[in-house]
């Protein structure tokens, strides 16, 4: 017995070592890797959610010349004027012939459409005589309009009367330097009948192009921008494309919770469009100046209405509504009983050559808005994100959750300091006793819970900048300092705005009381010298038909309040109107909304903010670092974490229980790297604006800055080679006049 | 369990409620994507699949009903062309198989010479050869009477097994899964669905005659797909279990607690490494490790209609290939969408992988790195605490358990650390409890050699002698003589409304401290707000009091209502004078001693009830008849009380809306 397990106890012994061996090297085969949201190099997918190599084929005008056009000399040169449409026709410095109407020989169109690409203005009416507000479309050719055409300075001017409907507006062109202003004041439009105008489109088919037959593409200010190349017609569109800028006008939305309302991609936060005919050689860009919080932008695909893809504004003057009449639910239509105040503006400039792309109309807009450069650093601000606390209901009371306190924050701040990150921008939330959520519309104090004054002043230390947080749009049913009877704006079916959240109600606010709230709360945090970062106020707009604040006095109304605040002011995600007066962006959209029918996205907003601060939305969310901080650098945006000292465990059965990633300790590591591999490229640019972007192969983009400093980006995960210069997977380049500044981000985590 | 079981339909409930609300698209992302958190709640986390293209615009498809993937070729059954497509890696078709049998094809299955198309119309299977292209086999309804007679072969769907047996999806195949052997007999059926009959059937069931039962007959599987180690994969509508993972004997192998998505799922797909994957008529992606843990879900509904990229409009296959991307068929849309799986995916499946195979030490890191990224993920929290409890360390796995909400392991490591305790410091509790004892035996033989105990005596016996202490005394003497105690309050006016109050405050205390209190295992997370449980349990104890005494002044029952309040109070005696060392008691008890505390809850539970039941009886005065009878009627007025209640409510609140709407007209208007 005692011999036999001799024999067999070494045996074991070298068995159970193997074992032992094979479990550490398997378990070291499974050691953690650090960041594999970084180091792991995944495929490069070409898709409409990156820019495409351009085709720089050369374009030929399709359009044949007007046969007897009327010619009208302006600043811009001569105009052919086909006064029968009022269509219009002008040769760029390149030779090329724009037309505000297209190839419409060759489109297949039936009669009736032949002259509707060729009106100026399409309108449509509401004929009040009839019970259900029946529409009705009219544009210049239709039967029975009358127009009155003068030849004036740099363009013409022509009052139509719509036969059926008896409308009557003025549309006046002028042809000068800065472009082609189309305008039709509010004050020429007459009414005389039973129809009222709804809404009015102007030359809608203004650069349209059939099918494929012109290279180039259309572009529209989705999210950060979106190209629809030119194509052959496609069957299998369901629909065109048609967005309301700044966002949907909630004001005539029955839904009673807006949380239900279907949410449709990305908003459009720039009131511009425009067309490229031949990359790089011809362009016009639009613009529109007055009017924009009642448009939308369409485009109409090839193979949906037409053959042809085209974009152009529209205007919206009135709008039929549903109006509930008892507790039940029961509604009737409406029909809105005033005209909205639009005084249309559009601004179209043309572009040639080097310009006549996205980027140079990026350029072109930035210069229109007149928005001047603000940031130089030596190394890249880090926007830092925190929530001191957040209120949920309890079993008995309220439950308070403490997520970081002041002190923490700033030990946060000192800690990433030691590891050389120094320009820090804090952003907090939730310092208040009311918590994150419930603290709006209205913040006094700073909780004891987080440490009171002393430490928060303290905290302040650590950073460069340090933001509050707040929401002074959306008030919430468990906070104070609004009255739900007197303080919220309605819509027009005399609703109020609500939004129904797990933990409370929120409300929208009449614009006065948002400012009386943010001055009030502003004041309560005044010595302190901190900024605000505004939530809500740059990307809703919305009337109160109570007041009478309607869109274009909302408007008004915010940018006044943004002009007047007197300390910094940052917002999340910011609509064009308010970009002069803001020191920062955060939430900055890096993408657009992607529907299958664009074909690239493109950083238009991008291009047009450089000067200004864009923070990127936070990296702990991001699904792939490693293609997300590629983009942060190729659009020149600066990375964003959302940090805590406690888990976001804690965050569960809160109004914030989405957040699932947030511990400073876990992500430590990715800021330090995330953050490094960003500044590695844009503290080479940090006073510079881009001027240019191209993409030389699938994969590859070249940012130029003006300090002749360009950064090219391999988004592949196999090494590409630019002028000889290799680009490892994923990485990229910094040159200036030649030279390598920065050769790519090391490639093993062996440093 | 049961416990959990409704908290769980709850919440669910509740997250889809609340998810709608919240669903934004972040980061290019049209989706939001959802894993299970804590008490299989779905809870937000990291994109796992990012949608980068689609392709099939072109293809002119016209309504396709299934797609097929295998070495690098996907195979498209178009239905509405009465044609299969095989398309390779880019996207581009790279054959078209058209065949004047095919009418309409709608489930492909391909191996590497064959492929077999089900075609509904034509009732029948066709085996193709690949490269001929020509059908070599045709399969067609069975003569084989266990086939059953009256039963039609429609086949939908279809899937073979490595040792080619023919798997099929019959229309209407209520049996199951058809299963044929490779030369198309059949050989029986798989699988078939249990029969899930509802109350409201079976009420009306009871109320027709036989000719008009509401239909028993089980629903028939939806799709079929071969699954690794031989397992056959199934979808089923109007089941609980939504999907199945069978053995060859067609015992569905998904573990006990898997969550089944209450949604028509349209097709289902293993990939290699044992990953399923599957897709609902209504958009909704889930991913599923072998066991039945779902790992991802992503709704790819495209509610605006704008044809977004990521998007479906009614999804009718879905594929993975070799590098585990998604590839989902659109039958409206006409297209394929892809997306490409991320990095944290890969994340997940490697320490899936290693766990399900049982090394739970090795993927302890794999775990940790998905806890950094995302502090919510259960099945994270749950896989650490299995390693942690291997590696001895019972505190942090007793940790994990609870940030899961897994009971099981929670129970587990409790138990670890009960009788580590047990066994290091048994000795050192006993000895405390016996020196406690004999100093308590000491000081009691001492106290009494005192000059003040006497005094001290005295003093007690005055406090026993102030009616409310005397009437709470009274009260806890319903455990062991209820009779006695009816008599004192009845006849001999012992008792007040002050101490019934009392005992009443005291039972509700410690029922709602048991709830909240109580050991981790033991309670209901989802009990609710405290003060709203105590106005509910008041009402339902006032209004059995209250229907009792109306009761009893109809039945000439001899109990005032003080008489009724104040035993009906005395009656929660035994409940508070247990429930109290439950409370304690919960927090030493593991999974394995449930049979314990549910016995002490019967306990309680029936001890209060006879105890009403009797006091029912003595206060008034009843014979058993009587009684039986007073407590029917006394159930039926509370029913009463209780619309009448709800009726005055609506009535009240439709007033105060009249007013209210009236004040907020005038605050408008003028």
């Amino acid at each position: 017995m005692f011999r036999r397990v001799n024999i067999h106890f070494p045996f074991i012994v070298v068995l159970m070592m193997a074992f032992l061996m094979a479990g550490l090297a398997f378990g070291k085969e499974m050691e953690d890797e650090p960041l594999p949201n970084f180091w792991k190099i995944s495929k490069y997918v070409d898709s409409n959610r990156q820019t495409r190599p351009e085709d720089l084929s050369p374009a030929e005008s399709r359009v044949p010349p007007f046969e007897n056009p009327t010619l009208i000399e302006t600043e811009m040169g001569t105009v052919y004027l086909d006064e029968e449409a009022l269509a219009f026709q002008f040769y760029n410095e390149n030779n090329y012939l724009w037309s505000s109407t297209v190839d419409y020989e060759n489109g297949n169109l039936t009669s009736n459409w032949v002259k509707r690409v060729r009106s100026a203005v399409h309108i449509e009416s509401f004929n009040t005589a009839s019970v259900n507000y029946a529409t009705t479309e009219e544009f210049v050719l239709s039967d029975g309009t009358t127009k009155k055409t003068k030849i004036i300075d740099n363009g013409f001017e022509s009052r139509i009367t719509f036969g059926k409907s008896r409308i009557s507006l003025l549309l006046r062109v002028t042809f000068t330097r800065e472009g082609i202003l189309v305008e039709v004041p509010e004050e020429e439009i007459e009414e005389p009948g039973s129809f009222v105008l709804g809404s009015l489109k102007v030359y809608p088919f203004f650069g349209g192009v059939l099918e494929d037959s012109v290279p180039g593409y259309v572009f529209v200010p989705d999210g950060i921008g979106a190209l629809v190349r030119y194509r052959k017609a496609d069957p299998s569109v369901i629909a065109n494309y048609k967005k309301e800028i700044y966002g949907r006008d909630l004001g005539y939305v029955a839904e009673t919770n807006l949380n239900q309302i279907l949410r449709d991609g990305n908003q459009i936060h720039a009131p511009v469009f425009g067309f490229v005919h031949g990359v790089n050689q011809n362009a016009v860009f639009g613009n529109i100046l007055s009017g924009a919080e009642y448009g939308n932008l369409n485009i109409y695909y090839a193979g949906k209405t037409t053959a042809y893809t085209t974009v152009f504004p529209e205007f919206v003057y009135r709008r039929a509504y549903r109006q509930p009449i008892d507790r039940a639910g029961n509604a009737i239509s409406l029909l809105q009983d005033f005209r909205n105040k639009v005084d249309v503006k559009v601004l179209y400039t043309p572009l040639a050559g080097e310009d006549a792309n996205y980027v140079g109309m990026a350029k072109l807009y930035r210069e229109q808005l007149g928005l001047d450069k603000k940031r130089v650093y030596s190394d890249i601000p880090l926007k830092l994100e925190t929530i001191g606390l957040e209120k949920s209901p309890g079993v008995l009371f309220h439950r308070t959750t403490v997520m970081t306190r002041f002190e923490e924050f700033g030990s946060i701040a000192s800690d990433l300091r030691r590891e050389g990150l120094n320009n820090l921008i804090g952003v907090y939330f939730g310092y208040t006793d009311s918590g994150m959520t419930w603290s709006a519309p209205y913040y006094k104090g700073l909780s004891g819970k987080l440490g009171g004054k002393k430490a928060f002043r303290k905290m302040l230390e650590g950073f460069e900048e340090v933001y509050l947080a707040g929401d002074f749009v959306r008030a919430g049913s468990k906070a104070s300092g609004f009255n739900t009877f007197r303080d919220l704006a309605k819509k027009i079916n005399d609703q109020n705005y609500v939004y129904e959240n797990w933990t409370d109600t929120k409300y929208l606010l009449k614009h006065r009381k948002t400012r009386e709230l943010f001055e009030k709360s502003a004041n309560n945090y005044s010595e302190y010298g901190i900024g605000w970062a505004l939530q809500t106020i740059g990307e809703m707009l919305y009337s109160d038909f109570r007041s009478g604040v309607l869109l274009e006095k909302a408007k008004e109304a915010y940018i006044d309040l943004l002009k007047e605040a007197d300390m910094r002011v940052a917002l999340y995600v910011a609509n064009a109107y308010l970009w002069k007066e803001i020191d920062a962006f955060f939430h900055f959209p890096m993408f657009s909304s992607q529907y299958v029918q664009m074909s690239d996205t493109v950083p238009f907003l991008a291009i047009v903010l450089n000067g200004l601060p864009l923070f990127g939305t936070n990296a702990n969310f991001y699904p792939y670092a490693r293609d997300e901080l590629l983009r942060l650098i190729d659009f020149g945006v600066f990375p964003s974490f959302l940090v805590t000292e406690k888990s976001s465990k804690y965050l569960k059965d809160t109004e914030l229980e989405s957040i699932y990633c947030s511990r400073y300790v876990d992500l430590k590591p990715a800021i330090i790297v995330y953050y490094d591999f960003v500044n590695q490229a844009l503290r080479h640019v940090s006073s510079a604006l881009i001027t240019g972007r191209t993409v030389p192969e699938t994969g590859v983009v070249r940012v130029d800055y003006d300090n002749g400093v360009s950064i090219i980006l391999n988004y592949t995960e196999t090494s590409k080679f630019y002028s000889g210069l290799e680009i490892l997977p994923k990485n990229y380049l910094v040159l200036k006049a030649g030279e390598v500044l920065y050769a790519g981000y090391p490639e093993a985590n062996d440093e | 369990m049961m416990k959990r079981f409704i908290a769980f339909f709850l919440i669910i409930f509740l997250i889809l409620f609340s998810a709608q609300a919240k669903v934004k698209a972040e980061g290019g992302i049209p989706y939001t994507t959802f894993t299970l958190g804590e008490y299989g709640m779905l809870t937000w986390t990291k994109t796992a699949y990012i949608p980068v293209g689609f392709f099939g615009n072109e293809f002119g498809l016209n309504a396709p009903e299934d797609l097929f993937y295998i070495q690098d070729r996907f195979y498209i059954a178009d239905s509405g062309n009465k044609r299969v497509l095989v398309v390779d890696r880019d996207g581009q078709i790279i054959r078209e198989i058209l065949n004047p049998e095919f009418q309409k094809p709608t489930g492909v299955f391909a191996t590497s010479e064959h492929l077999f198309v089900a075609d509904k119309e034509a009732r029948t299977v066709f085996r193709i050869d690949l490269e001929t292209e020509e059908i070599v086999q045709r399969i067609v309804r069975p003569t084989s009477p266990i086939f059953g007679a009256s039963n039609s072969f429609v086949p939908i769907k279809v899937a073979v097994g490595s040792n080619d047996n023919i798997y099929i999806v019959g229309e209407g195949s209520t049996s199951g899964i058809i299963q044929m052997n490779y030369a198309g007999e059949f050989v029986g059926y798989l699988g078939i669905n249990t029969v899930e009959v509802s109350l409201r059937k079976k009420l009306y069931n009871w109320f027709v005659k036989d000719g008009n039962l509401a239909s028993s007959r089980p629903s028939s599987p939806t799709n079929v797909a071969l699954g690794t180690k031989g397992s056959i994969l199934t979808t089923n509508n109007y089941v609980r279990e939504r999907f199945k993972r069978l053995n060859i004997s067609g015992v569905n192998t998904l573990g006990a607690d898997t969550y089944y998505p209450q949604v028509d799922l349209a097709d289902i797909w293993m990939n290699e490494e044992g990953f399923i994957y599957m897709v609902a008529n209504s958009g909704e992606v889930y991913e599923y490790d072998s066991e039945g843990n779902l790992l991802f879900h992503f709704n790819t509904k495209d509610h605006a209609l704008k044809q977004t990229l990521g998007l479906t409009s009614q999804p009718s296959g879905i594929v993975t290939d070799s590098e585990g991307n998604i590839y989902i068929l659109d039958k409206i849309y006409n297209n394929v969408q892809i997306y490409q799986r991320t990095v944290f995916v890969d994340l997940v499946h490697e320490a899936v992988t290693a766990y399900n195979n049982g090394l739970y030490l090795e993927s302890k890191p794999l775990w940790e790195e998905i806890l950094r990224q995302n502090s919510s993920f259960a099945l994270a929290h749950s896989a650490l605490g299995s390693a942690l409890l291997k590696e001895g360390k019972y505190e942090e796995a007793l940790n994990e358990f609870y940030d899961a909400k897994d009971y099981k392991g929670y129970s587990n490591a409790f138990w670890e650390i009960r009788n580590h305790a047990i066994q290091n410091q048994l000795s050192a509790w006993v000895l405390i409890f016996i020196g406690a004892l004999v100093a308590y035996k000491i000081f009691r033989k001492v106290f009494r050699l005192l000059p003040v105990s006497e005094k001290n005596g005295n003093g007690m016996k005055s406090l026993k002698n102030k009616p409310l202490i005397h009437e709470i005394i009274l009260a806890f003497k319903i455990i062991r003589h209820p009779l006695d105690v009816v008599y004192y309050v009845k006849e001999k006016k012992e008792g007040s409304f002050k101490s019934g109050s009392i005992v009443l405050f005291l039972f509700l205390v410690v029922y709602l401290f048991n709830a909240y209190f109580s050991g981790f295992l033991f309670r209901d997370p989802f009990f609710g707000n405290a003060f709203s449980n105590f106005v509910m349990l008041l009402a339902i104890f006032l209004l059995f009091v209250f229907s009792n005494y109306l009761v009893s002044t109809f039945f000439d029952g001899e109990g005032t209502f003080k008489t009724v309040f104040i035993i009906s109070c005395y009656a929660l005696v035994p409940a508070i004078v247990l429930m109290v060392p439950m409370t304690f008691l919960s927090h030493f008890l593991t999974a394995n001693e449930f049979f314990l505390m549910d016995l002490l809850r019967f306990v309680v539970t029936v001890w209060t009830f006879v105890l009403l039941i009797i006091s029912v009886k003595e206060v008034h005065n009843y014979t058993f008849k009587e009684t039986v009878l007073s407590i029917l009627l006394i159930l039926f007025g509370i029913v009463i009380i209780i619309i009448l209640g709800l009726l005055i409510y609506s009535f009240i609140g439709q007033l105060l809306d009249f007013f209210v709407s009236i004040i907020k007209e005038v605050i408008y208007r003028v």
